[in-house]
């Protein structure tokens, strides 16, 4: 379970972007349930002349190019209408050009490689009960009766033929998934290196200009890459906190051109202190700690860590 | 696997009326994705793929009835009274609600009043998320809760971080602990 919500992108302008997936994507439903609590607005029926008449000119421009067609203050009062979210579904996916053709190619590719993994359940063919469901189950028709419907003598075309193949492009979206994801830890691993967080490669690059500022506040928010890590397992989680320990001494070897020499004793001091409680909760983890346990100390951490830094950047005068 | 050639059918064509001659593994390449997404926004995700199922077996029997046209909008069309059809039979109160926002936008009077906002006695695990993070919403304080209305508003940092007194850069740092405090209200349901 999550909230979709949560993964709007912090950039401004990647924010068309993310809603035209959603709107092509399998989520929207959640969307619009999510921002209609946090606008405080309700969800009810829009209809397609509503739409048509909110979207007035820049219609053409919208189903042709996609949401960046819009003009900043349109796409942010669209964000405050989710009961418009279904009808414009409806639009694109009927009278969208090729840009959400293709969009809808991409993203209902990957929708599908992501469902079979979290379904596990292979796809059925038409006819058969649901997998791991009473088969009278009481919402909805009965697939059964479905099945029965389309009868043993259909022609060679019929639906029952499009699962098993809809399984192999399943399966084949699943293999590339796979492979993707071991080529990404094999480049990891083979490079050494983490690359997020203090590990960043320009984190410290030399910035001509950089106030103490700036640089204690990019620390600051270099650190809140944490929480985007995948750190549920005792395994990620073990691997994580020594990622964010090795950026700890990236911190303390540094020069820190920016800072002030007082500045940067009391970052040293800090980050000592902080790699400290990284050992710590490396070793309860050794000592077989749970890692849900272990994962909220550390979030705890890294999130005090985070204020500390901001604390110190606000000292100093914008 | 070899792959098939997906080429763009035209059913405007007439001899694309002649069901007998459609490739059906071609059309459902071309259209399921639409489909699905179409789908799962009225009945959810979990859902969606069996009730897809039940619309290809239903398009496939009522074939005779297209009269031509776009072909994409007539299987809309199926979907939409399909999926009102699964509403209305669901038991779920969150299915009745939306059957209430969809059957009346589909332009299919389904006898419901529209329901103007989620009530809080919710069963259904949608309405427990919702509830919580109505909850957590209301934890924040009013210059947290303004800095997610406005992250999700669509407005950049540089847009509202003055009507809060804030520069862009305090902006960012106190709108990701706001986010922070929501995932930690929101703990479990994540």
């Amino acid at each position: 379970m999550s909230l979709v919500i949560l993964e709007v992108p912090d950039d401004v302008l990647q924010l068309p972007a993310w809603l035209e997936a959603e709107l092509v994507g399998l989520r929207l439903r959640d969307l619009m349930s999510e921002l209609s609590v946090v606008h405080r607005v309700a969800l009810r029926s829009t209809s397609s002349e509503e739409l048509e008449t909110w979207l007035g000119t820049d219609r053409a421009a919208v189903l042709d190019r996609g949401l960046g067609a819009l003009p900043a203050e349109r796409f942010s009062d669209l964000l405050k209408r989710p009961h418009f979210l279904p009808a414009l579904q409806e639009l694109v996916l009927l009278e969208g050009g090729s840009y959400w053709q293709n969009l809808l190619d991409t993203v209902g590719r990957a929708a599908g490689a992501s469902e079979l993994r979290d379904d596990a359940d292979p796809p059925r063919r038409l006819g058969e009960p649901p997998h791991n469901k009473p088969v009278g189950r009481a919402a909805g028709p009965s697939l059964l009766n479905v099945g029965r419907a389309a009868g043993p003598s259909e022609p060679i075309n019929s639906p029952s033929r499009i699962v098993p193949r809809a399984l192999a492009y399943g399966v084949l979206a699943l293999a590339a998934c796979l492979l993707v994801a071991v080529g990404v830890s094999l480049y990891r691993t083979a490079s050494g290196a983490p690359t997020w967080g203090w590990n960043a490669p320009d984190l410290l690059a030399a910035k001509p200009g950089e106030t103490p500022r700036e640089h204690l506040a990019a620390l600051a928010a270099a650190a809140e890459d944490w929480f985007d890590q995948p750190r549920d397992t005792t395994d990620e989680l073990t691997t994580r906190i020594r990622e964010m320990r090795s950026g700890c001494d990236r911190l303390i070897a540094d020069a820190h051109p920016a800072l002030a020499a007082e500045d940067r004793q009391w970052l040293v001091q800090k980050c000592r202190d902080w790699r400290d409680k990284f050992d710590a909760q490396l070793a309860a983890l050794q000592r077989g700690a749970p890692a849900a346990q272990v994962r909220d100390e550390m979030d705890k951490a890294v999130h005090t860590l985070i204020q500390k830094l901001n604390e110190r950047a606000d000292s100093h005068a914008a | 696997m070899e792959e098939p050639a997906v080429k763009p059918l035209d059913v405007r064509e007439p001899e694309a009326r002649d069901w007998s001659k459609l490739d059906f593994d071609r059309w459902h390449a071309e259209h399921h994705a639409a489909l699905r997404a179409f789908v799962a926004t009225r009945v959810g995700r979990a859902d969606a793929d069996d009730v897809c199922q039940e619309i290809w077996a239903k398009v496939w029997r009522s074939r005779t009835t297209f009269e031509g046209g776009q072909l994409r909008a007539w299987l809309f069309k199926v979907a939409r009274n399909h999926c009102c059809d699964y509403l209305r039979a669901a038991a779920g109160r969150l299915h009745r609600r939306m059957l209430s926002i969809f059957a009346s936008q589909d332009g299919d009077a389904a006898g419901l009043p529209i329901v103007d906002r989620f009530t809080r006695d919710e069963e259904e695990l949608d309405d427990e998320v919702l509830e919580r993070l109505r909850h957590c919403l209301s934890e924040l304080d009013d210059e947290k809760r303004a800095l997610v209305e406005g992250w999700l508003g669509g407005q950049g940092y540089e847009s509202f971080a003055p009507k809060l007194g804030l520069t862009p850069e305090q902006a960012h740092r106190r709108f990701h602990t706001a986010k922070t405090n929501l995932r930690k209200c929101l703990g479990d349901l994540l």
